[in-house]
């Protein structure tokens, strides 16, 4: 099923954080776990995500260090957790593990499933 | 390769500057080429895996919108928020209308466009007896007629004439070219002039823009539609970047490019107008380039059955195409931009670009000089025929 993009761009923060919590990654390493772990359904671009982890790094979510690419040229940047991330990370799975049991509770994903 | 990665890095990283420009450059860059490597160990040619690579990274538009927000946006906003002193872009009008807009200035920049509140503005100029009205702004006819002429994908990056053309921080913000437009359906006098400051007069409202403190590349302020309002301040209607244009050769056999040389940011810079091509009230315009020995008209998306022009004693040239059977010339006006990396090349494949890079070296932006408020005409060597 093809992915809703409200609905990623709503969550990508908590998204990119999590993935990012497994370790240090560069950007298309995290595109690439993205899609390896949903079996494809989160095909993220790089147009969404840079504009993310920068704005992340900003915020202090996120923290970069540079090591040797592998294709040759400048460094790859890699971004990684920093604490306040992982605080943030934990404040909004919480937050989204709170509303997915309120969608369970209204039977949202009950009533999909049987209607097909 | 490079070629295509340079366009595709240039136009994903426009509106950021210094290291935050380099920086994404880099990351972007690292990520084609990886990508490319491993279409390549997949069989595929190198320009496929190239094509592929950025077919995959989607629009570069994209990117350099969500950078703007990232970057250039936050700036703009505290900057306002600080005062008017060194603010990213000032808004000054003389006499009365001056303290309208000194105290109330949240200019914001959009990656190549320039906003200014238009409630603002539209009381500012009122001062000077400029009476345009909000609707007037957001309807004007030539707006809806443009947006039709756009592909559809960039149709969609267009607000719709009947509301405000653009919301920033919850204040609609009016397009300085949309302003330049509209003011000029209405037959106020409009000049622009300037290099280093930007100054726009509508009737007697004059709009200074300063650039960043200790900005020198002007690409931003000058490029794209900025760059249109130069042209439609010299007295030339244009439609908007990227308008896909159909010219028919009116009435005449053969289509004219008069054309002059401009001395620009070091480089030489070769404007044809096209005359018998297009309806009275517009001007197209061709961009060249002076390469080596012979002056080159790049226009990827003309089709010249002429080779050679003509330059006369005064310096202007004339280059004459028959019209042909097809009686037509197919292209993207207006010219808006020309990116220049070394040499001035026309970039990007959808159209012709008329604009202001002198990115002599990476991240290094050369100075600009003073240019004259029209398109001084520099001349060409008279007596010769240059050999396209």
């Amino acid at each position: 099923m093809a992915m809703d993009p409200n609905l990623l761009k709503g969550n990508l923060d908590l998204i990119v954080l999590s993935v990012l919590s497994e370790g240090p990654m560069y950007g298309l390493r995290i595109i690439g776990e993205m899609q390896s772990r949903t079996g494809g359904y989160f095909d993220l671009r790089e147009g969404s995500l840079y504009p993310a982890l920068h704005r992340l790094t900003a915020a202090g979510m996120l923290e970069v260090e540079y090591q040797p690419s592998s294709v040759g040229g400048a460094p790859r940047k890699f971004y990684r957790l920093t604490e306040e991330g992982t605080h943030e990370l934990e404040r909004k799975r919480r937050a989204f593990g709170e509303f997915v049991g309120a969608v369970q509770a209204l039977g949202i994903v009950q009533k999909l499933g049987s209607a097909k | 390769m490079k070629r295509e990665l340079e366009r595709y890095l240039r136009r994903a990283t426009r509106g950021l500057y210094g290291t935050a420009r380099k920086d994404v450059w880099n990351e972007l860059e690292q990520d084609i080429l990886e990508r490319v490597r491993v279409s390549r160990a997949f069989g595929l040619s190198e320009t496929q895996a190239v094509n592929r690579a950025l077919e995959q990274l989607g629009d570069p538009r994209e990117v350099s919108v969500g950078m703007a927000k990232t970057y250039v946006w936050p700036r703009a906003v505290k900057l306002s928020v600080l005062g008017a002193v060194g603010a990213t872009l000032l808004l000054t009008l003389p006499s009365a209308a001056k303290s309208v807009l000194a105290t109330t200035t949240p200019l914001s920049v959009q990656t190549g466009e320039v906003f200014v509140p238009e409630d603002t503005l539209l009381r500012a100029l009122e001062q000077q007896g400029i009476g345009l009205s909000t609707h007037e702004l957001r309807t004007d006819p030539r707006r809806a007629e443009l947006l039709k002429l756009l592909p559809p994908e960039a149709q969609t990056q267009v607000v719709e004439s009947d509301s405000a053309p653009y919301v920033f921080d919850d204040v609609p913000q009016t397009s300085l070219d949309y302003l330049v437009r509209v003011a000029r359906s209405k037959n106020y006098p409009v000049q622009v002039a300037g290099w280093k400051a930007l100054e726009v007069r509508v009737g007697a409202a004059q709009l200074v823009f300063n650039p960043y403190p200790g900005q020198s590349d002007f690409a931003v302020l000058y490029s794209e539609r900025f760059f249109i309002q130069l042209a439609v301040a010299s007295g030339l209607l244009t439609q908007g970047r990227n308008t896909p244009l159909q010219v028919p050769a009116r009435e005449a056999e053969r289509v004219r490019i008069v054309g002059t040389r401009l001395e620009w940011a070091g480089r030489v810079l070769v404007v044809g107008r096209l005359q018998n091509a297009l309806p009275p009230e517009q001007t197209g315009y061709l961009v060249g380039t002076k390469r080596g020995q012979g002056l080159t008209l790049q226009a990827p998306r003309l089709d010249f059955s002429t080779r050679a022009v003509q330059v006369g004693p005064d310096g202007r040239f004339e280059l004459i195409i028959p019209a042909g059977p097809v009686g037509q010339l197919s292209g993207l006006l207006p010219p808006v931009r020309v990116g220049t990396t070394g040499q001035p090349e026309l970039e990007d494949t959808q159209g012709l670009y008329f604009g202001l890079y002198n990115e002599t070296a990476f991240g290094q932006f050369g100075e600009f000089t003073d240019l004259p408020p029209t398109l001084l005409p520099s001349v060409l060597e008279p007596g010769k025929t240059y050999t396209l």
